[in-house]
């Protein structure tokens, strides 16, 4: 038996050399769920969500028993932009706090109380996995010169007060009590995340990522404005948005590398999280006008620095597929949620890592029996000439039957080998 | 009207809003105001449908069609006979998202459909209600996220045990449907796309007069 040094080894080689475009030893499986291992172990969603001792019981069994090459298991991202209003102040702290309700739980919710997610065992009932939805736009239409002229001060002056209702007025002993605690949360974190890692590890833990670059239309859409308002903010004020961006660009360029370096010291993982969410909903004309140019702008500064950036393009692409060879060759894992796979093969060939090819739905209503099946075809679609990683939707294991997952697993054992 | 049917199609507010002004005040019949309003939408979701318009555009015209309704709204009397069919919707328990849902709703509108919503994070029992008082040819289950794909078979499941569902289409919507969760929730119809929703919805109603 291979001690877990070797295994995790083995694991890091395995994805970084699929990431390249080559062949390893095994087609790679890499995922990234919230709450499917909690699920796994019997586990109430709110107490992975908010129990840092269940969270860790959680992440080590279902490790253990999957042996995945590369497991992400996120929990929020409320305190993002109370982190992106330090930016400016001081870095470690601004990342320690954005990355907080990613990586460390629950009570950054409760502690600042967002006006963006909904938890289990809070707003939501005690099994229903977390959802992030702005109630309305925390940044009205007519404040984009702030956003632009002195973005920290208005995130900090302007947005942070309506994003979190205990901070609405900064100078009320609810606020300053509010960050008082934060920073006492702050203060577990690295213990935390030493103890996480350290346990994760004897399981020959790798993740799958655990750095995020976000980007900038994204940002704007999800944690400033709304999906409806930011739209119409396309037609009706184009410059001011792609002034924004511009200016967010390189600060996010920056959390990407921060994060990265914490992944790539604490975990041995060089991948960094991009996340691509409005690409769906944008003709090629603005996609290429407000989204891919500071895309592709943060991307190139992570794989100068030596990062490999994990571009999560959800939802579809296929209307898009022509401003992939804009991208680094062998530099970059390209990850889709529905776009046809096929076609992104047909356009990139074998110069690029792909991944993805497994349908949330096949999880959640087919048999073991099927998604062997499925598993049968992809991998022998995509295995040949490397470059291709099993992965699931983004976030899209929901209610997946726990024997599916086991026959995608085993599947990727059997039919993935080179 | 075909400058304002074009002007919509197009996605320019202003020029639209401007031709609306001036028609109504050269008194022109609000109904065929309203008409090149509906045939705009109607373009512009044919283009969506093609894949040429996408939902940001969708988005940008469902503002512009709602403006121009503020204007026409004053002078036009809707009467039950225009009315196309009645449709339920909303977004199925557990699950919040809203975007799918409201451009189908817009869209709906457009095409003359008397629409209920039900807004979002909706119980089984609040359908099954809003079929008995509502009375509609078909009904809508939005969602967003996997999570919504056993809730959707819920519903339709209480829908089928207070002996309604032989009444009703239904259809269901979101990115993460395709026919392996169509079959599974017991739906008639699944889509990805808000606007080729209405399209199925269209021909289901129409089929039927």
């Amino acid at each position: 038996m291979e001690d877990s040094e070797e295994i995790y080894k083995a694991k890091l080689e395995r994805l970084e050399t699929a990431a390249k475009g080559k062949e390893p030893d095994r087609v790679p499986i890499g995922i990234a769920t919230t709450y499917f291992p909690a699920k796994y172990a019997g586990v109430s969603y709110h107490d992975m969500f908010y129990d840092n001792n269940k969270y860790i019981e959680v992440g080590t069994k279902f490790a253990r028993d999957f042996n995945w090459d590369g497991l992400s298991l996120l929990r929020s991202f409320e305190s993002a932009p109370l982190g992106l209003a330090l930016a400016g102040y001081d870095a470690d702290l601004a990342i320690g706090v954005a990355v907080s309700s990613a990586l460390a739980g629950g009570a950054s919710h409760d502690i600042l109380a967002d006006v963006y997610s909904s938890m289990p065992g809070k707003e939501l009932k005690e099994n229903v996995e977390s959802q992030f939805v702005i109630d309305k736009p925390v940044m009205n239409d007519d404040e984009y010169d702030d956003l632009i002229e002195r973005p920290f001060e208005f995130l900090m002056g302007t947005v942070i007060p309506r994003a979190y209702r205990n901070l609405e007025n900064l100078n009320s002993p609810t606020a300053v009590g509010s960050l008082l605690k934060m920073g006492q949360e702050l203060n577990k974190f690295p213990g935390f995340l030493g103890e996480f890692v350290g346990k994760m590890k004897e399981e020959a833990w790798l993740p799958w990522y655990y750095a995020l670059a976000p980007n900038p239309l994204d940002v704007i859409g999800a944690f400033l404005r709304d999906f409806d308002t930011l739209s119409l903010d396309l037609y009706r004020m184009p410059e001011k948005v792609k002034a924004a961006c511009e200016n967010l660009a390189p600060v996010l360029a920056t959390v990407g590398k921060m994060t990265g370096k914490i992944s790539r010291d604490v975990t041995g993982s060089r991948r960094v999280f991009c996340p691509i969410w409005y690409n769906t909903y944008l003709s090629p004309e603005k996609y290429r006008e407000f989204h891919f140019p500071y895309i592709k702008m943060i991307v190139k500064e992570l794989v100068e620095a030596d990062f490999t950036p994990l571009m999560c393009f959800q939802g579809r692409y296929d209307h898009l597929l022509d401003t992939l060879l804009e991208l680094p060759k062998g530099k970059v894992i390209l990850w889709f949620d529905k776009t046809d796979l096929s076609k992104v093969k047909d356009v990139v060939g074998g110069d690029y890592c792909i991944a993805g090819g497994i349908p949330s739905s096949l999880l959640i209503s087919g048999t073991p029996e099927k998604v062997k099946k499925h598993m049968e075809e992809t991998i022998k679609k995509y295995k040949p000439g490397g470059g291709y990683i099993v992965t699931t939707e983004f976030n899209g294991m929901g209610d997946a039957k726990i024997e599916n997952v086991k026959a995608m697993t085993e599947a990727v054992m059997e039919y993935g080998k080179y | 009207m075909k400058e304002i049917s074009d002007a919509i199609a197009d996605l320019e507010e202003d020029k639209v809003l401007k031709l609306v002004k001036e028609k109504l005040d050269a008194n022109e019949d609000p109904f065929k105001i309203l008409e090149a309003c509906r045939k705009g939408i109607a373009d512009i979701g044919n283009q969506s449908i093609e894949g040429t318009a996408f939902l940001t555009d969708l988005i940008m015209a469902g503002e512009i069609f709602k403006e121009a309704m503020e204007l026409l709204m004053p002078k036009l009397v809707i009467s039950e006979s225009e009315i196309k069919g009645k449709v339920v919707i909303g977004t199925v328990e557990g699950d919040i998202h809203n975007i799918g849902k409201n451009i189908a709703i817009t869209f709906l509108k457009a095409a003359g459909f008397d629409v209920t919503d039900l807004g979002v994070d909706v119980l089984p029992q609040k359908f099954v209600d809003a079929i008995k008082e509502h009375k509609p040819q078909v009904v809508g289950l939005s969602g967003l996220l996997t999570l919504s794909i056993e809730p959707m078979k819920k519903t339709i499941e209480s829908i089928s045990d207070a002996k309604l569902r032989e009444e009703i289409k239904i259809i269901v919507g979101g990115e993460r449907m395709d026919q392996g969760v169509c079959e599974h929730v017991g739906a008639d119809a699944w889509v990805n796309d808000a606007v080729e929703g209405v399209k199925i919805i269209k021909n289901w109603v129409e089929g039927e007069s």
